[in-house]
């Protein structure tokens, strides 16, 4: 069976995004890594960069994270 | 002693209010518009990300149930024994915040969360067309964390803006 949800009222409902919610992620540390950069940044000029860079490590951190989650359930799992 | 040709200097606390109100208007106020607008924009964008992915209701609201309700509680009996009822924001208000604590992080976003609570209220209110159901649907589990952790994050953002700003205003 195939639930229908038809996304009619933008804010009123929630987006259709259950499949992919792990996706939602990006914008909220894209989000921290500019509004964090543009704080601590003497030079706007350097904000692109520098929160490029701290994006990619704060991915990199959650990857290890859920990587070493995951070996460690699978662990206790045995 | 401040000499007269000395620039204006804008009060600290005159700074940080200016920033929570709007977001990045702290900067904006020092003179620093790109920062003031860069954070600005993505707190702003940021939460209203929130209100779209979880939808309205997603803020939960001190002082009203989940039908857009007033919570009312009792808080003794008068001379003919019956009940009073007293709104239990100002009853117990920090219980009452307590039971909803992601509000707290939220509401730094600035004046936009009471806005945003305002419609979340109203949201929940019945349906004319449909009375059984509200005007707005609730949403559940990861959408509605991931909703709740955007808002949160907007306004801990914002606060770590208030705090740079008003220390930025401390030192001009």
């Amino acid at each position: 069976m195939t639930l229908a949800y038809a996304y009619t009222r933008p804010f009123l409902q929630p987006l259709p995004v259950w499949n992919y919610w792990y996706l939602l992620l990006l914008p909220l540390c894209i989000s921290v890594a500019i509004v964090y950069k543009a704080i601590k940044c003497r030079s706007m000029s350097e904000v692109p960069r520098q929160a490029a860079s701290i994006l990619m490590w704060i991915l990199i951190s959650f990857a290890a994270a859920a990587a070493a989650l995951a070996g460690l359930v699978k662990a206790l799992a045995r | 002693m401040p000499s007269e040709s000395s620039p204006l200097k804008p009060l600290v606390p005159l700074v940080a209010l200016v920033a929570w109100i709007l977001p990045g208007g702290g900067y904006l106020l020092l003179g620093q518009r790109a920062r003031g607008l860069i954070v600005g924009i993505t707190i702003i964008a940021l939460f209203i990300l929130g209100l779209l992915i979880a939808g309205v209701r997603v803020l939960e609201v001190p002082g009203y149930d989940t039908s857009g309700e007033r919570i009312d509680v009792t808080i003794g009996r008068d001379a003919n024994q019956n009940t009073v009822k007293s709104w239990v924001m100002y009853a117990s208000p920090l219980n009452e915040i307590r039971n909803k604590p992601w509000f707290v992080p939220q509401v730094l976003t600035g004046p936009i969360t009471f806005a945003a609570a305002a419609w979340s209220v109203h949201a929940a209110s019945p349906d004319p067309a449909d009375p059984t159901q509200s005007r707005g649907a609730l949403s559940h589990s990861r959408i509605n964390e991931i909703g709740s952790l955007y808002l949160s994050v907007a306004g801990l953002l914002n606060l770590m803006a208030i705090i740079d700003s008003a220390h930025r205003a401390g030192k001009v």
